[in-house]
């Protein structure tokens, strides 16, 4: 098949020239991809030296096991494939026949293949450069970090409350700002720390800064200096007469209402000027003029006067074609006032101050919890590698030299990850000028139509600006793939015609404006020429949701048994408007996935487990226990909980009642004490279990035990309690405690099971279905809005300046009150929504392109009873986005009534179980463990290492050459040491020196003793280790001194004693009593040697203290 | 059982020899020491009598051994040896130390293991840190920090008389008449350079190696959809295997052994049915155990030792009353519930050991029988808290602190309780001998360092030996099975991506063949396992996980490319659980009502907040007024809703009190009333709240409040000469449907013509005034303001909001000058002429009374209005998700 673009497609091979690749939907991106990495590969020493960055690990696989499949492609025969697969298999083979020159196996170690998410490349950065990255060494890092943030923002509210004066009284007038609502001051530093990588580069994030209004202000005045430039640029030649008309303007208009140009200069003096040109070419709605009057300064007359009229109307004709004028001028009327001294300049200073040291904060916090989030990784990669003055030699630290880099997605790329791939290809355009044959190349992919990740801080204008300017001082050669290979032609012929609208004309980085590519179908349609046109359904009135919903499951029915259609999907904005799709489906029967909508927190099925494992983990927590009597499994009836409150309102209570008791409450159904009666003697079970079985196996037996598992209706309850048990399994194995607000916080981080199995239907949001595709897509609500976000506390924005570099604006809102003209707060209030809308433009076009086959769109229009018309889309819908484009084809289906579903409840019905399991739990008691000591203490401790002491002590002088007189140097070094090793008490350690020396003095002063010590005696074992065979099976003893005396003829086993008489005690009755205790020892030792050694045993207990000795002769010699 | 177990080290004959002779027996690991000394001991007892026991020991623990030797026959000096963990804590305080100023490591702990492990290496490999390898280290900064945090440490433990353990090894080495024996090598391929020099120094050396080439065949890598499906699957056929054959050996490889031990062991407990009866019966031993610190019985001691910490966890004073292993003596429930709710009243995470205190003393008591009591004069004869002390001398003090809880007495301890509390002992011996790496620590510090200590000890339950062996990858070595299944044979794990120290510079770790120091070394390491095990066992099977969040994995290419991939069975759902489904039916029960009891209704009187929650949501009103059952509420920063809202009622109160405002009542009241009011305010607060809240946070508060109250006596002024206060705060009660009724009303105003109004204050901007009008969901509290004072000709809201005052509401025409009337009010009746608020109070009346009647008979059902549920969060107890399903 030969495609329109094959030319771009086989340019953005040339493994010569670093690329900036526009790949729309459907184009066959990560097919490219994985062309041009193996088309790489065959060029390099080492595979590790090409990278290539996903933005999900779900693309990181694919592309991995894409490679790999081409790879091992290569050892069949590779005929009859189509043109892609052949080009493909010839690079493999290349690539297949270096890696056999070279050795890399890359067969049998894939991993050496480096496809990595973005963040995980961050992080083997950091880990690589512990400390140039700040980083230490591999930290966890956490997808949710907002509890860190919490914890960041409460410490510092506090800290800096109880601080030196000046950030105490910052922090004092913000929250006084804030009406002193701290909840609300702390969210909003929250969401500020979640774009700290916007804000810290600007801003500072050491703690250490000044105030940076002036940065904020200088920042200001030069984007109103670029946007003054640029309105000169786009008037042109025009500019001289369009001055000409502002002065004759001026002339005509009264004092204060005309504006008077050169006021001062600078910024403030241009924005000024600015204003006045929006003003007279435009309305105070911000269109065009169609007319111009006396009021404007052009009264009606003839000669000059009207020629300055028709001038006037000239010029906005000559204008109003260029939709980025008109969108120029709307914004020139909101541009800052810079030299203001305002309140909210006096506040952005304090931010800017508080924000650097929260920072700080936080830092803190992911030290002291070992944990951090994802931007702190990719600054610590960023500053590993080093600013441009200092840049990090990364040959030298990453083991390999980076050659090449690709990079998917780059359209979601936010400012600190371009700065990244900038500082990593820093140099390259250098080093490619001296090694034209073997240039390093960059490669970027993405398609500016589909970034709709705006809120996850993606920077549609980075893609732009690359396109323009390459990275850093690498130029990029621009490609642009115009097939989709998806869609049918109808549905790519729609798209482009309507989309073409809606898309704004120009790019515009700075605002994150793209306009639109028009692409070409690349698939062949089946059955009709070209496929279906898309349907689009409205619907007005009273009835018009419920007439909706009914149409969509209709469709949505009929798709179903088309056999043409394989999947389908429901797409929307948000969760809360698929909610009642689902529920419509669900009603109809019409079995779907509803891929993360809820959350696991918002299943019944699981709130009775949350209920449970609280219940059990807190025998105080009333509300746990009240709400466990209602689940199915015991299900009291309103009076019977409420009888039970009155009586045992917590477990504590209750385990305190005795079954028998039950009688005597005052009201209770005979049912509720019998299912009461069972839990009593089901709590006996839990509390001889608990804690003693693992937690998940606790719970679920404790459950099961109540027929917990009856109410798992469905598969996906069943996979939502198994979810709920993997979670409590999880957090023992984190160590993380298990209280009611950690499983929680857990829970509801969690998405509940999708169901819908064996279905091909599937609900999600549009967010979610990026990169995806289906056969069938239904787009429905677009007539519902979004969260307002009006009524934010700040306005930020980044800025992707003129010059290129990136920068960042914020404001704060005007107290209630105060005028919001020419404040910060405005004019990016005025930049978010136009931002909002232009990427919601993008969602719409990111669901419309999910679609294969088959495409339906619908939503909900009010109706004016009195006009007898449907009213246009509210504004900030999808649908009013898509207006335009379709108001003229759409006929709305009229549901004027709408169907009273409210019918009044009566009361409240609950299922129950009719009875609870036969599986009455038979408690045994704990068979308790003798000798468990009472008294947990430090005395053994050092008793036992004083005797160790002596056994080292006495040991090395069974080897010593010479026996010394008196203990010494070298017997304190050893005691010194074994104290150290026990952990003996410091305090003690001097004096049990001085008794250990006491008595190694009485030892070694003791004849018999020396004797046995001394070197002439022979071959000597000290802690002689044997194993005996016993009726018990072989046991290891340890003897610690055993030798012989050949004058004797005996051998000799010692077996050495720490212990001495008590107070009181004679020696005698000491020593009988110790001998009673070790005699069976020493015999076993006896036994063994003997087994070994031929000559005649002798033991004794040798008593080290004293001095005193007790001999005998082992039993079996005896007898 | 244990005797009908074939042996686990199958080789003995190949070793017989020279263990008479004699030999040494070194391993790679403990698990092979172990299985080898069951083989000597089972040979002995077959023959009979005894024998010199020879030294069977992993390698770097037999060289240890050696030294101690070495030392105890005067040939090397004695010295204090040092661990990797002790290593780490004075690499640690190196570091923090260097980095304080300069820059600021997100995981000083993290550096510090990484950096003693390079350390370690590079004595292990035997390479010295000489001027040319500084100067190499030095070319980077990650280097050069290395170099002095090195350098640091070094001077440390000079300092401090320790001895790392390698140092130790080479004066073994050099010494010149180091004793020496025959050694016999099992199995120990890649051994570092210092022990091969050990090695190379001795003679004889046997080396054994323990696998036949290619023993076992793998047909095919089974490829299952999820971890579940997959362990399901290991436990299944480990069970099967032990039914064919109950003497065999088996092995399960977990490639993630900390991941799945736990869901591995009860997915072992369920096949071998040990969940909870026999649970000391199942034949499995596991290579790892669990962390000290996290057993319940060690967790409880840390909880119990930690309310001595200057800021104490809520949570574990709350868990203090929890405990199952601390003796407090039987508790009155009532009392155990008030120190909780008490402890969450606090609203913060931690708080000051005292105040947690208190509200433990609740339930405790104060006693001189009360814990809390011993331990406060513990604390306070001993100076317990404030001194520092070494590790050594803190034992003892906690040991007194954990009696007076009487830890572990709260119950009977089972076996492996009993063992946890022995190892607990020996865990504090050891925290003991770490006085040289601590140093002296106050007691906070203590505490922390107890933890990090106990959370490195691992409580291995001692189990007798089984059929069953779960290991992790490297844990087999030299044991020989009947049957082998490893688990986790991805693509990505075998061979895994190199992870060489960043401490090192790469070549030198490349160069010398270091652990995970390139792709190269990764693949021997995979490929040289997997010959081990097929060399070790009749059988293997191997699998692994197909999908990982969503995307596709391959098999491990050491299976490739002969095997074959075949599909693992799902995991079925439990039985239990399916045959609970499919065998308890369910029956759908009205939950009926509950009407108010004598008793409730002797005690009870019903205030505005009832009635609200009846008109909002029957059940919510029946949960919250009569069950008294509310979810705890999340903590709140700075302080909460209602606190700012009765500081501002109290506020207000105190500035129109008639004592306050001359002998008139005449307003506007003089601004020089206001701190007073402001002072009244504040007073409002609990102490302890006050306390935590901070005195900062308070005087922002009054701030707030001062500048509220200015501008609503500045909007009030405007007009209000006209007016004179009669009341504030004042009481009434009533009756409504047999009910009695009790509120208060905020204030009452009065005319020159004696025409009352009645106010209540809001802090916000106020309610929707339609809900004053809503039939059904009626909003009371203005309402019932006009049902109880009768006399009223207007009842409004202010709103106290700054930049938005305003006064809304309904009432006779000029009654007050600022009164907008309610939109509803002003289409409704307002264009009506007199008597139009009667007829409003009617209306309030029948409502009213319908809702009180409602809330008296125990009306309950599920019915939300509006945002009912925001504020409610029942959904556990009302079970509204189950409604809508
Ligand atoms: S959560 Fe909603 S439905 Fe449930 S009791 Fe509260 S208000 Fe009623």
């Amino acid at each position: 098949m030969n495609v329109i673009d094959a030319p771009a497609r086989a340019e953005a091979l040339d493994p010569l020239s670093s690329f900036c690749v526009s790949a729309p939907a459907g184009s066959g991106k990560t097919g490219l991809l994985v062309q041009r990495f193996l088309a790489l590969l065959a060029r390099v020493q080492a595979p590790e030296q090409v990278v290539a960055i996903t933005f999900t690990r779900k693309a990181a696989a694919e592309m991995r096991n894409r490679i790999i499949g081409a790879l091992k492609a290569t050892c069949a025969a590779g005929e009859a494939l189509e043109d892609y697969q052949r080009q493909t298999h010839d690079l493999a083979s290349t690539v297949a026949r270096r890696d056999e020159e070279l050795g890399w196996g890359l067969l049998t170690n894939p991993s050496r293949l480096r496809i990595q998410t973005i963040d995980s490349f961050c992080a083997s950065l950091a880990r690589q450069m512990p400390v140039l990255s700040g980083s230490g060494g591999s930290v966890n890092t956490t997808d949710t970090a907002d509890g860190l943030y919490r914890d960041a923002v409460e410490r510092f509210l506090q800290g800096q409350l109880r601080s030196a004066e000046s950030p105490r009284a910052d922090l004092e007038t913000l929250l006084l700002h804030m009406d002193n609502n701290w909840e609300l001051a702390a969210d909003l530093l929250v969401s500020l720390l979640a774009r700290r990588e916007q804000w810290q580069p600007v801003l500072g994030g050491s703690g250490l800064h000044e105030d940076s209004r002036e940065v904020l202000r200088n920042t200001v005045e030069e984007l109103i200096q670029a946007r003054w430039e640029r309105l000169q640029g786009l008037i042109g030649g025009s500019w001289a007469q369009l001055e000409e008309l502002l002065e004759y303007q001026a002339e005509n208009l009264d004092q204060g209402q005309r504006f008077e140009p050169g006021i001062g200069g600078g910024a403030n003096g241009l924005r000024q000027q600015g204003v006045a040109v929006a003003q007279l070419l435009l309305t105070k709605d911000g269109a065009w003029r169609r007319q111009v009057t006396k009021r404007e300064g052009f009264p009606a007359g003839k000669g000059h006067t009207a020629a300055m009229k028709k001038a006037v109307m000239a010029l906005i004709a000559e204008c109003s074609d260029s939709g980025e004028l008109l969108s120029l001028l709307r914004e020139m009327r909101r541009l800052p006032d810079v030299s203001t001294t305002s309140q909210e300049w006096g506040l952005l200073a304090i931010i800017t101050r508080l924000l650097p040291r929260l920072a700080a904060q936080l830092l803190v916090v992911f030290q002291q919890r070992e944990q951090v989030d994802h931007s702190q990784i990719a600054m610590a990669a960023n500053e590993a590698l080093g600013d441009d003055d200092a840049p990090t030699d990364l040959a030298l630290r990453l083991d390999y030299q980076l050659e090449h880099l690709l990079v998917d997605e780059f359209q979601d790329t936010s400012t600190l990850q371009f700065e990244l791939i900038r500082r990593l290809t820093r140099g390259w355009a250098e080093h490619n000028a001296l090694n034209v044959i073997a240039p390093r190349t960059l490669f970027l992919v993405g398609d500016a139509m589909q970034s709709i990740y705006r809120f996850r801080q993606a920077n549609v204008g980075l893609f732009l600006k690359a396109r323009e300017h390459g990275v850093g001082d690498l130029p990029l050669r621009t490609l642009d793939l115009q097939v989709n290979f998806r869609s049918q032609r109808a549905l790519v012929d729609w798209s482009n015609e309507t989309f073409q609208t809606l898309f704004p004309a120009e790019d515009e980085p700075s605002l994150g404006a793209v306009r639109f590519s028009a692409a070409s179908a690349g698939r062949a349609s089946a059955g009709q020429e070209g496929g279906v046109k898309p349907e689009i359904k409205l619907f007005a009135g009273e009835g018009a949701k419920a007439a909706e919903l009914n149409a969509i499951c209709e469709r949505v029915h009929k798709a179903q048994k088309d056999t043409g259609v394989e999947s389908i999907a429901i797409l929307g904005r948000s969760r809360s408007q698929l909610r009642p799709v689902l529920i419509a489906l669900r009603e109809r029967g019409i079995d779907a996935a509803a891929q993360e909508l809820d959350t696991l927190e918002q299943r019944q099925v699981v709130r009775d487990l949350f209920t449970l494992t609280c219940a059990l983990l807190d025998q105080d927590n009333r509300y746990a226990w009240l709400s466990l009597l209602r689940t199915p499994s015991i299900g009291l009836g309103n009076n019977d909980l409420l009888i039970t409150a009155l009586n045992a309102p917590t477990v504590r209570h209750f385990v305190a009642v005795n079954a028998n008791e039950l009688t005597t409450w005052d009201g209770l159904s005979g049912s509720a004490e019998r299912r009461l009666s069972a839990v009593r003697q089901w709590l006996d079970w839990c509390q001889a279990h608990e804690e003693r079985l693992a937690p998940r196996v606790f719970i679920e037996e404790a459950w099961l035990s109540l027929g917990g598992a009856a109410s798992l209706g469905t598969a996906a309850e069943q996979a939502d309690a198994e979810q709920f048990y993997q979670c409590i399994e999880l957090m023992d194995r984190d160590g993380e405690a298990i209280t009611a607000k950690n499983l929680r916080e857990r829970l509801t981080k969690l998405f509940a099971a999708p169901g819908g199995l064996n279905s091909k239907v599937e609900v999600m949001t549009l967010h979610k279905a990026k990169g995806l595709e289906f056969d069938c897509v239904l787009i429905p609500a677009l007539s519902g809005g979004t969260a307002n976000q009006d009524q934010q506390l700040l306005q930020w924005d980044e800025f992707v300046l003129p010059g290129g570099h990136s920068t960042f604006l914020l404001g704060t809102r005007p107290a209630t009150g105060s005028p919001k003209e020419g404040t910060l707060y405005d004019y990016l209030q005025f930049r978010a929504k136009g931002r909002q809308q232009l990427e919601a433009v993008r969602l719409l076009y990111v669901g419309c392109t999910r679609a294969a086959k088959q495409l339906w769109l619908s939503g909900c229009l009010n109706y004016d009873e009195n006009k007898e018309q449907v009213r246009p889309p509210t504004s900030g819908s999808l649908l009013a986005h898509l207006w335009p484009a379709i108001q003229d084809c759409a006929t709305p289906f009229l549901a004027l009534s709408a169907d009273d579903q409210d019918a009044a409840v009566e009361g409240t019905r609950y299922r129950r179980l009719r009875s609870l399991p036969d599986t009455a739990r038979v408690l045994e008691p704990t068979v308790p463990v003798a000798g468990v000591r009472q008294a947990v203490g430090t005395d053994n401790r050092n008793a036992r290492a004083w005797g160790t002491a002596l056994h080292a002590c006495l040991e090395t002088l069974a080897y010593r050459e010479t026996l010394p007189a008196k203990p010494d140097a070298r017997l304190d070094a050893v005691m010194t040491a074994a104290f150290g090793e026990a952990g003996v008490d410091t305090g003690l350690r001097d004096e049990l020196l001085k008794r250990g020396r006491a008595a190694l003095a009485t030892s070694l002063s003791d004849p018999w003793l020396r004797y046995l010590l001394s070197p002439e005696r022979g071959k000597r074992h000290a802690e002689l280790p044997l194993t005996l065979s016993t009726d018990e099976g072989a046991v290891e003893l340890v003897v610690d001194y055993c030798v012989v005396d050949a004058k004797e003829g005996v051998r000799w086993i010692v077996d050495y004693k720490s212990s001495e008489p008590v107070e009181g005690q004679g020696t005698e009755a000491f020593l009988a009593e110790e001998l009673e205790r070790y005699q069976p020892q020493l015999e076993r030792y006896a036994e063994a040697v003997s087994a070994l050694y031929p000559e005649p045993i002798r033991c004794a207990l040798y008593f080290v203290t004293t001095g005193l000795r007790k001999e005998w002769i082992p039993a079996m010699h005896a007898s | 059982m244990e005797e009908t177990l074939k042996p686990l080290f199958r080789h003995f004959d190949r070793i017989r020899d020279g263990v008479r002779g004699g030999a040494a027996v070194l391993t790679p690991n403990r698990r092979l020491s172990r299985a080898v000394r069951a083989s000597l001991h089972d040979a002995l007892r077959k023959q009979g009598g005894a024998s010199i026991s020879p030294s069977v020991l992993p390698l770097r623990q037999y060289w240890i051994e050696a030294w101690r030797h070495a030392v105890v026959r005067g040939v090397v000096p004695p010295a204090r040896l040092i661990d990797s963990y002790g290593q780490r804590l004075l690499w640690q305080k190196a570091i923090e130390a260097d980095a304080e100023g300069q820059f600021s490591l997100l995981s000083s702990s993290r550096a510090a293991a990484l950096a003693q492990e390079a350390a370690e290496r590079l004595r292990l490999w035997r390479l010295p840190l000489d001027a040319a390898r500084r100067r190499e280290f030095g070319l980077t900064e990650d280097g050069a920090a290395f170099l002095r945090w090195h350098d640091a440490v070094a001077a440390m433990l000079k300092d401090r008389g320790l001895l790392v353990p390698e140092l130790a090894l080479e004066a073994l080495l050099s010494a010149a008449d180091r004793p020496m024996a025959p050694l016999i090598l099992l199995e120990t391929d890649d051994i570092p350079p210092l022990y091969a020099a050990l090695i190379g120094a001795s003679h004889p050396v046997t080396r054994v190696q323990l696998f036949e080439q290619d023993a076992a065949a793998v047909e095919a890598v089974v490829a299952f959809d999820s971890e579940l499906d997959e362990l399901t699957a290991a436990a299944r056929w480990a069970r099967q295997q032990v039914m064919r054959d109950p003497q065999g050996r088996y092995a399960v490889v977990l490639t993630d052994m900390e991941g799945h031990r736990r869901s591995f062991e009860r997915l072992l407990r369920r096949e071998f049915n040990c969940l909870t009866s026999d649970y000391g019966s199942l034949p499995v031993n596991f290579s790892t155990g669990f962390k000290l610190a996290e057993v319940p019985l060690v967790r409880d001691a840390l909880g119990a030792l930690s309310l001595g910490r200057t800021e104490v966890s809520v949570e574990d004073s709350i868990a203090v009353l929890q405990s199952r292993f601390l003796k407090l003596g039987a508790r009155n429930a009532d009392l155990c519930e008030r120190a909780s709710d008490e402890l969450r009243a606090l609203g913060r995470e931690h708080v000051p050991r005292t105040l947690a205190r208190q509200s433990l003393e609740i339930a405790l008591g104060d006693a001189p029988e009360s814990p809390l009591t011993s331990l406060a004069s513990l604390e306070g004869n001993a100076r317990l808290l404030s001194r520092r002390r070494l590790p050594s001398a803190w034992t003892e003090p906690f040991a007194a602190i954990l009696r007076i809880w009487g830890w572990p007495e709260g119950r009977t301890l089972d076996s492996l309780e009993f063992q946890q509390v022995q190892q607990w002992q020996s865990a504090l011996d050891g925290f003991a001998g770490l006085d040289g790496a601590l140093g002296e620590l106050d007691y906070d510090e203590a505490i922390s360092a107890l933890r990090r200590w106990l959370t490195e000890q691992v409580f291995q339950p001692q189990t007798v030996d089984s059929a069953v062996q779960v290991l992790g990858p490297l844990e087999t070595t030299g044991l020989s099975f009947d049957g082998l299944w490893v688990t986790g044979l991805s693509a990505d794990q075998w061979p895994a991506s190199p992870r060489p120290n960043p401490y090192l510079p790469h070549a030198l770790q490349r160069h010398h063949r270091m652990p995970h120091a390139d792709a190269a070394w990764e693949w021997n390491w995979s490929q040289q396992r997997w010959k081990h095990w097929l060399g070790q066992s009749k059988t293997v099977e191997a699998s692994f996980q197909r999908s990982l969040d969503g995307s596709e994995r391959l098999p491990s290419p050491l299976l490739e490319p002969r095997k074959q991939v075949v599909d693992g069975e799902t995991a079925a759902v439990d039985a239990r659980w399916a045959r609970q489904r499919a065998q308890l039916p369910f029956e759908s029960v009205d939950a009926g009502v509950a009407p108010l009891r004598d008793g409730e209704r002797a005690k009870a009187s019903v205030g505005a907040y009832a009635l609200e929650s009846q008109a909002a949501c029957p059940f919510r009103a029946f949960a919250s007024e009569r069950l008294r059952a509310s979810p705890s509420g999340d903590v709140v920063m700075g302080l909460s809703p209602p606190e700012r809202g009765s500081m501002l009622h109290r506020a207000l109160q105190a500035l129109y009190e008639p004592t306050s405002l001359g002998g008139d009542g005449a307003v506007p009241p003089r601004l020089t009333g206001l701190d007073t009011a402001l002072d009244a305010a504040e007073a409002v607060i609990s102490a302890p709240r006050r306390y935590l809240l901070g005195v900062a946070a308070m005087e922002l508060e009054r701030k707030r409040l001062h500048s509220v109250l200015r501008e609503w006596i500045a909007f009030e002024a405007e007009h209000s000469q006209s007016l004179e206060i009669v009341a504030t705060e004042s009481e009434r009660s009533g009756e409504l449907s047999g009910l009695s009724l009790r509120l208060r009303l905020d204030r009452v105003d009065r005319d020159r013509e004696g025409r009352l109004l009645v106010v209540d204050y809001k802090s916000g901007a106020g309610e929707a005034t339609k809900r004053w009008f809503d039939e059904g969901r009626l909003r009371p509290q203005l309402p019932l303001y006009a049902l109880l004072e009768p006399a009223a000709a207007g009842v409004a809201t202010a709103s106290l909001k700054v930049g938005e005052m305003r006064l809304r509401g309904v009432g006779d025409q000029g009654l007050h000058p600022q009164l907008e009337a309610s939109d509803e009010w002003a289409q409704t009746v307002l264009g009506e002429e007199n008597g139009s608020l009667e007829a409003l109070r009617s209306f309030w009346r029948q409502q009213l009374e319908q809702l009180a009647a409602d809330f008296a008979q125990g009306e309950a059902s599920v019915a939300p209005a509006y945002d009912a549920c925001t504020y409610c969060q029942r959904f556990e107890l009302c079970r509204l998700a189950e409604e809508l399903a």
